[in-house]
């Protein structure tokens, strides 16, 4: 801990010690002790109930909190005073005793008092910024829980994905493999820098990163973030601080709201307990692409399949017409053709071109295969096994888990391992001592994760291309006959093609990832109303990504092997006091601390481009120059706070906060920014009498601040070091232009909230509205490549937020037999606007991971607008708005890009309904979403390479002979020499009739969908199953003789059913750029996954 | 009492804070990379490299259809990869991110007074505004590449005709301080550190610049002049006097710095084009073997086929002439390691200007009587005409083909009529711009640019899948420039014209 920290430490202790003893007894009079006991209505003793003695005549006070056993002591109290003693305790009502008056310590003096306990709604309490709990009645924002059991019925293995349609205002974009990342934000994007947008997550007081890695050794897997490798099974709750007022203690890096993961403990138990987890499930994709089944490869009707020409320097001259990848060849009739895994006279296969004795082609018949994506794809398993030991006494408590869960993918080959062990465990040192300790070890291996977008490889890139004659299961069988591990069967060697089992084997992404964080805590309690916490928590990981490429790779003949090692470190140092006080009916509760947050990255590749021994990958297999790179980074945040929580009789609650931030990422001229915050609850159930119907009507106002600094080195540009050419080295200046003159980036939220809840519980409602602005964005603003540089970092820029989230939960049916119907819902609509972006500059492309479109801030819009080229139409008359067709036959695409939608959501919304009758429950999630475009690079390639079923219609309707010879004519209006435009349709009754400008059936289709974006347009509107799930409790009399406590078991699953426009995808898909998904774009990515299975926890 | 003590903590923090914010400077340091170069010749390999790797690729992928050397379905549409949003990096507008380079060595030599380093990084500067102005027309140039230097953020377009005249001046500049310097010139992968190679290659330079010009009326230079000056003093004015002095960059095996497409080519997408084909066959020009491929019908056979593709007719190239099976694909030199196991990473070269190109334009200036010094117009042209057989040969030399592809010229190749120097004088300048048209290619736009001025080859037309209705003349501004740089690109657009590919660019007028 850094020096000015004791300072403070010293000079508040100093503070509050005077004050405390000013509380105390008067020299000379006589004393006594006054001991007591709390209990509840029921009789259980309350451990931890807060009792404060006022002496009535001097009006100061004594603090103590009762034991173990309930037991609270005041010593040396005077005697014959009047004193009044409160009781307080989280849950509960207040208890008084009024006009106590001290004995003599020979007498007796002791008093009891049982607490009542509070009606559920107002009892509750959160986990706020810091670890802090608080009453949720206090808070003045908008806070929403997921408790640990929830995330664990029908577990993703990633749990981020388990809060989808479960908290109003949070969305979450899924990548659809194994152990892949999610993006989540919270209240829509305020950062123009869009990977900027992703909220905090805080893991017991401790952050942890979800930020997505980037994988500098140049392979395109999506591996996921520390976050997503939580164990489901170790969480007790997650909760949702969704504005800058309810994460302003966190600073900086909570702009975008926070998750604040508690993990399970062993507290609140005696003995030893152990419980154990299990489940299976299988998983299949969801939704897939839809295909024609009528023609199969070439080009203009005449089949192009394997280039055996090209091969082996022109050994089978006399094999097939060179390769196309693409489906515009004759209709598969069963007509013989010599193709790639035809028979030879050989006995080999027609694609065996290695082999000089393969002997000549037998032709076979040219047939469609229909299900070769579906057969390519595997059912993915996943299997998950926890066990945790529980136990605890009065001094200890703990809680130890470990978990193995072994997953394997719908790719071929795709596997992942992970193993957790998780200890948590508290211990008091002394009756005012205690020490916490928590800690995670993961372990996550797999040997092979698919890359992902478009490229070669990727399996959805491999699908564009590989045409409907192509049988996939006879590609299975990857190396020609005695040539394994040197030279591939495919079924196409000249374009650009792998074979795709030859991908999913040999050319592999694997890694192993060790991570370990945890926190030490020490609280001290001074005095009774006093107390200290220090912290110290880390965060550490070491991902090892190797690559691998196999001899007869494509572009890699020589094989090739890559090794990339990412370090990350970052260290919490912090510290906590903490002093309580009632003055008259009003309580307050003070705190001021102080955190130094350190992060270290670093970054080592090394890869050599061709290996001497096939099979063998070792950097020293290396037949060329090894090629290395290193990067490291270093921050460091200090930082101040002071928070006041304030209440008058426990009515109205108010809560100040303050806090100072020193970044080291920026110039030391700005590097020091402080923000406050403020929020009240207002509790108009109690400060009006009212029905005994209503159990809370309260009001919440907050209004926060919140700075952000930059990322680091954005200060000086840098020079580059470029590869040694033949041993010369050189530098290259870095194309982005830094600032000296940075400032911290501001953002202020204001909000409103309204809780209501009535008849015990059984309907509430929290409607919150909200309005969020965020300025001096630090951004890299592109600026014209004729400036020399292609951005500036700048601070520019306001991004506005508004929004409402509504939460309703009922129990529209209880009966005393035990059956009840919950539902949940919650909605919410979020409207983010771009108010100003930079002097003179009226647009910002944030991102374009796809062909054309590109997501653009465009000053006046919402953020997530959507531009790329689209249709130029006709501009009036009766053609009004149709697609102009130009004079080669084809749609005229804008030269420049237009608006075409918004890739976020009008609205979203989440029902939960669950039924639960003794031991069984059933409970169904449905997620809504509404509204938001996004674009398809599968949709748009596939179809202008003629695989899918829209390619086949306008073939089919042209008589066989004519398929490739006549014109198609793409409806929309040609111009006329007059001026006006006449319509190019083609209609097929009996009284056939033709446009005006005609294209062969390729250009028709590809060149209506390339480069036009407008065209690739998908709706992301979508209604999915998220979850259903039917549990059972098995009842106790079925095991009364055996040692365990509980039994149940459930049948789960995820993401059942989709109700989307489009039948080709999932709008759910993002594009995995390796800087993390982004939403709006299917970039080649996977299909999207449901999954069944089966859960099994007994506890003992 | 409480609020006092809340104002005192963070009074106290704020009084504290330069405790707080210790060792920032350093933690802020960046450790990977400097933030400050005083040895200016780091910064000359990598502009070497990764101007001359984006130019050479470019070469052999959007410029040989616009030079008709190549066709591909897909470019001589002129529609797709010809829109605002593909130009930047296929049109070498990308050459300003080089160009941030050449303005810290070129200032950094200037300051330290190395001239010879400071004229390399004016020759280099020039080469690229000229590539650039060729394809574009009026563009940024004087506010050009000042955003750290002068805070220009949003650069005024100049006028070709000043760039044209402003460029000559630097060469003329980059001569004398080249002529006169005494500082090595290390790191230079592109010259070997020879001041005069780098010399020759800036009066080369001028020269292709002054023919570029030569058609112009109302030039505020005197052409001939200028022409005639360099061609009649060669010991001031250098040039390039054979292929192993010309501005061609030798790249390496090692992955990243092999000829730019040896691991990224579609091939199948380019394949000769009957216009280089007709042109070649006509004088029975034995390069065709150096230019393409044997069809893969005829490439077992022996007797090696070469058979061309018109460029403009969309589609149906691939079932041209029966399909690709009967049609030549790229040159062997540039065949990319997933074709063919003869491939060869570094058999083709970095072209950035030809001895041979400098000797036809002393043959066309003399022929026009541009020039009136130096040697006649026969001698030069010849002298081209062989040095440019020599150097293709020398490249093909390093390949081990499977098929016969024997490049010597015949005496019987120069005595023909279609290259023997007689005729008029138009047939003579015909014959000099077939040749110079042959020696130019995958030397960027070049190509493309002669026949902009002269015309030749004259089969170069559009074909039925064009989007525009006759060859284009010029190429679109980028997209970035009209939605970050707007005014200054309207203002460009009234002077020149519209921004569409038929627009002629000054020179051309």
């Amino acid at each position: 801990m850094i020096r000015p920290f004791n300072q403070l430490l010293r000079i508040i202790l100093l503070l509050l010690l005077g004050q405390h003893a000013f509380a105390q007894g008067i020299s000379g009079s006589v004393l006594a002790d006054v001991t007591g006991t709390v209990l509840t209505e029921k009789g259980e003793l309350l451990q931890g109930a807060t009792v404060v003695a006022r002496n009535t005549a001097t009006n100061t006070t004594a603090y103590s909190i009762t034991d173990d056993n309930g037991v609270f002591l005041f010593r040396k109290l005077i005697v014959g005073n009047k004193y009044d003693f409160s009781f307080s305790f989280l849950g509960y009502e207040p208890g008084e005793f009024k006009g106590f008056v001290v004995r003599q310590a020979s007498q007796k003096n002791s008093i009891m008092v049982r607490l009542k306990e509070k009606n559920a709604v107002l009892g509750q309490v959160v986990v706020t910024a810091l670890g802090i709990t608080q009453k949720k009645a206090s808070l003045g924002y908008a806070t929403q829980e997921v408790k640990g059991a929830t995330l664990n019925e029908a577990r993703d293995n990633n749990f981020v994905n388990s809060l989808s349609g479960r908290v109003a205002g949070v969305n979450i974009i899924s990548g659809n493999n194994v152990g892949s990342s999610a993006r989540i934000t919270i209240r829509g994007e305020s950062s123009l820098n869009y990977f900027k947008n992703q909220p905090l997550v805080v893991v017991d007081g401790v952050p942890v990163s979800n930020d997505p890695v980037t994988n500098p050794g140049g392979s395109t897997p999506d591996y996921g973030s520390s976050l997503d490798e939580l164990n489901p099974a170790d969480i007790e709750s997650v909760n949702v601080l969704k504005g800058a007022a309810a994460s302003a203690l966190y600073g900086s890096r909570a702009a975008s709201g926070a998750l604040v993961i508690t993990t399970k403990s062993g507290s609140g138990r005696k003995g030893i307990g152990v419980s154990l987890t299990s489940g299976y499930t299988w998983e299949n994709p969801l939704l897939l692409p839809k295909f024609q089944n009528s023609f199969g490869a070439g080009n203009d009707g005449m089949y192009q399949g394997s280039n055996f020409g090209n091969s082996n320097n022109g050994l089978y001259p006399n094999g097939v017409n060179e390769d196309w990848d693409e489906s515009w060849g004759p209709a598969m009739d069963g007509q013989l053709i010599a193709q790639f895994n035809s028979p030879t006279t050989g006995g080999f296969r027609g694609a065996d071109v290695n082999l000089p004795n393969r002997g000549d082609i037998i032709p076979t018949p040219f047939i469609p295969h229909p299900n070769n994506m579906k057969d390519y794809f595997v059912t993915g398993h996943t299997r998950y096994n926890s066990v945790a030991l529980t136990g605890g006494n009065e001094q200890a408590n703990y809680r130890f888990s470990y978990t193995n869960n072994e997953e394997l993918g719908i790719v071929p080959n795709n596997n992942l391992t992970r193993n957790v062990f998780n200890l948590k465990s508290g211990y008091k040192l002394s009756d005012r001592l205690t020490a916490d300790v928590a800690a995670t070890y993961t372990n996550t291996k797999s040997t092979s994760r698919p890359n992902l977008g478009y490229d070669n490889g990727t399996p959805m890139y491999e699908f564009v291309w590989f045409d409907r004659s192509i049988d996939i299961n006879s590609l299975r069988d990857y190396w020609q006959p005695g040539l394994k591990g040197i030279q591939q069967f495919s079924q196409d060697y000249g374009n650009s093609h792998d074979n795709p089992f030859f991908t999913a084997y040999e050319n592999t992404s694997g890694q192993i990832k060790n991570q370990i964080f945890g926190n030490i805590k020490l609280s001290y309690k001074i005095l009774d109303n006093l107390s200290i916490m220090g912290r110290a928590g880390t965060d550490y990981f070491n991902d090892f990504r190797p690559t691998r490429k196999a001899y007869s790779s494509l572009n890699n003949p020589q094989g090739l092997y890559g090794e990339t090692t990412l370090g990350y470190q970052e260290n919490n140092y912090d510290f906590l006091i903490n002093f309580k006080k009632d003055i008259k009916d009003f309580h307050f509760d003070l705190s001021g601390g102080g955190n130094t947050m350190e992060r270290f990255r670093s970054a080592r590749t090394a890869s050599t481009q061709s290996l001497v021994i096939p099979g063998i990958y070792n950097l020293g297999n290396n037949a060329s120059t090894v090629n290395n790179s290193a990067y490291d980074e270093h921050r460091r945040t200090n930082s101040l706070y002071a928070f006041l929580q304030t209440d008058y009789q426990g009515k109205i609650y108010l809560n100040i906060t303050g806090r100072n931030d020193w970044s080291s990422t920026l110039p030391a001229s700005s590097n020091s920014y402080f923000y406050p915050s403020v929020n009240s609850s207002i509790l108009f159930n109690r400060i009006f009498s009212m029905s005994e119907k209503i159990d809370l009507l309260k009001l919440r106002l907050a209004y926060a601040q919140a700075g952000n600094d930059a990322d680091p080195y954005n200060i000086l540009t840098p020079y580059g070091q470029q590869p040694l050419y033949n041993g010369i080295p050189s530098v290259s200046e870095s194309g982005q232009l830094n600032n000296l003159n940075l400032k911290p980036e501001k953002s202020s939220t204001a909000e409103i909230g309204v809780e209501v809840s009535v008849f015990k519980g059984r309907l509430g409602l929290d409607v919150t509205g909200y309005s969020t602005s965020s300025k001096n964005q630090i951004l890299s603003l592109p600026t014209p490549a004729s400036s020399g540089y292609g951005s500036q970092v700048i601070n520019a820029g306001e991004i506005s937020n508004k929004g409402i989230e509504i939460q309703l939960n009922a129990v529209p049916l209880h009966f005393t037999n035990g059956f009840s119907w919950n539902l949940n819902i919650n909605f919410a609509r979020n409207i983010s606007k771009v108010v100003s972006l930079s002097p003179g500059v009226d647009r910002i492309v944030q991102l374009a991971p796809g062909e054309d479109a590109s997501i653009q801030a465009v000053v006046g819009e919402r953020m997530g607008a959507l531009y790329g080229p689209g249709f130029v139409r006709v501009p009036d008359g009766p053609l009004k708005g149709m697609p102009i067709i130009g004079t080669n036959g084809r749609a005229q695409v804008t030269p420049t890009s237009i608006y075409l939608g918004n890739i976020n959501p009008d609205w979203t919304a989440g029902i939960t309904n669950r039924f639960s009758y003794k031991g069984i429950y059933l409970e169904f999630l449905v997620d809504i979403n509404h509204g938001g475009v996004m674009v398809s690079r599968f949709i748009n390639k596939a179809t202008g390479a003629g695989q899918l079923k829209e390619t086949e219609g306008a073939r089919l309707k042209h008589a066989p002979g004519d398929v490739y010879n006549t014109d198609y004519y793409r409806d929309g209006g040609v111009l006329q020499p007059d001026g006006s435009y006449a319509r190019n349709l083609e209609v097929f009754d009996g009284s056939y009739s033709k446009g005006l400008i005609g294209t062969g059936p390729r250009d028709f289709y590809k060149r209506y969908y390339d480069h036009n974006s407008e065209q690739q347009l998908v709706d992301r509107s979508f209604v999915k199953l998220r979850e259903a799930k039917i549990g059972y409790s098995l009842p106790k009399r079925l095991y009364a003789n055996l040692p365990i406590q509980s039994i149940s078991f459930a049948l789960v699953g995820r993401n059942l059913a989709l109700f989307t426009k489009n039948d080709q995808f999932d709008p759910e898909t993002g594009a995995s750029t390796g800087n993390g998904l982004v939403g709006g774009f299917e970039n080649l990515s996977l299909p999207t996954t449901r999954s069944f299975g089966a859960n099994l926890s007994i506890n003992f | 009492m409480k609020p006092k003590l809340l104002i005192g903590s963070l009074a106290l923090g704020l009084l504290l804070s330069a405790g707080c914010t210790k060792r920032f400077d350093t933690i802020n340091q960046n450790p990977n990379q400097p933030d400050h170069i005083s040895n200016e010749q780091l910064f000359l390999p990598s502009i070497i490299k990764n101007s001359v790797r984006n130019y050479s690729y470019i070469s052999q992928f959007g410029a040989p259809v616009l030079g008709d050397y190549y066709a591909n379905q897909y470019n001589s549409g002129f529609d797709d990869a010809f829109t605002a949003s593909q130009v930047e990096g296929s049109f070498l507008w990308n050459f300003f991110g080089v160009l941030r380079d050449v303005e810290n060595y070129r200032i950094l030599s200037n300051q330290k007074g190395d001239q010879n380093n400071e004229g390399v990084g004016l020759v280099l500067r020039s080469w690229m505004f000229q590539v650039m102005t060729d394809n574009y027309g009026d563009m940024p140039y004087s506010q050009a590449v000042q955003g750290k230097t002068s805070g220009i953020f949003h650069p005024a377009y100049d006028r070709q005709e000043d760039i044209y005249y402003a460029l000559m001046d630097s060469l003329k500049r980059a001569n004398t301080l080249l002529a006169t310097g005494t500082d090595p010139i290390n790191s230079d992968i592109l010259m070997g550190g020879s001041a005069l190679r780098w010399q020759e290659f800036a009066n080369s330079l001028r020269l292709r610049l002054l023919m570029r010009m030569s058609n112009v009326t109302g030039a505020k230079i005197d052409v001939g002049a200028e022409m005639s000056a360099i061609a009649g003093d060669p010991s001031t004015y250098p040039v390039f006097t054979t292929y192993n002095d010309q501005a061609a960059l030798q790249f390496l095996a090692d992955n990243g710095f092999e000829f730019p497409a040896y691991h990224n080519s579609p091939i199948g997408d380019y394949h000769l084009s009957t216009t280089l084909e007709t042109n070649l066959k006509l004088l029975n020009d034995p390069r065709i073997a150096y230019f393409a491929m044997p069809t893969p019908a005829s490439l077992g056979s022996g007797t090696p086929v070469y058979a061309g593709v018109p460029n403009g007719i969309g589609t149906s190239e691939t079932t041209w002439n029966g399909g690709a099976n009967n049609q030549s694909q790229e040159s062997p030199v540039l065949m990319p390691v997933s074709g063919y196991s003869f491939s060869s990473p570094t058999a083709a070269q970095g072209m950035l200007m030809s001895c041979a190109e400098v000797q036809f334009i002393l043959a066309e200036g003399k022929e026009r009587g541009l020039i009136t010094t130096g040697s006649d117009a026969e001698t030069y042209y010849l002298k081209g005409i062989h040095d440019q057989f020599s150097y293709d040969s020398s490249r093909l030399a390093l390949m081990t083909l499977p098929f016969p592809a024997d490049i010597t010229a015949s005496p019987a190749y120069y005595t023909q009529p279609g290259v023997a120097y007689t005729g008029s004088t138009d047939e003579k300048l015909y014959k000099i711009r077939i040749q110079r048209w042959f020696s130019m290619f995958y030397t960027g736009f070049e190509g493309w640019s002669e026949w902009r001025r002269t015309g030749v080859p004259k089969e170069t037309m559009t074909g039925p899948s064009s989007a525009i209705p006759a060859w284009p003349r010029r190429i679109r501004y980028p997209l970035s420039e009209q939605t970050v740089n707007t005014e200054n690109y309207n203002a460009a657009v009234a002077a020149q014209g519209a921004d569409d590919l038929l627009t002629r660019v000054w020179w051309n007028k």
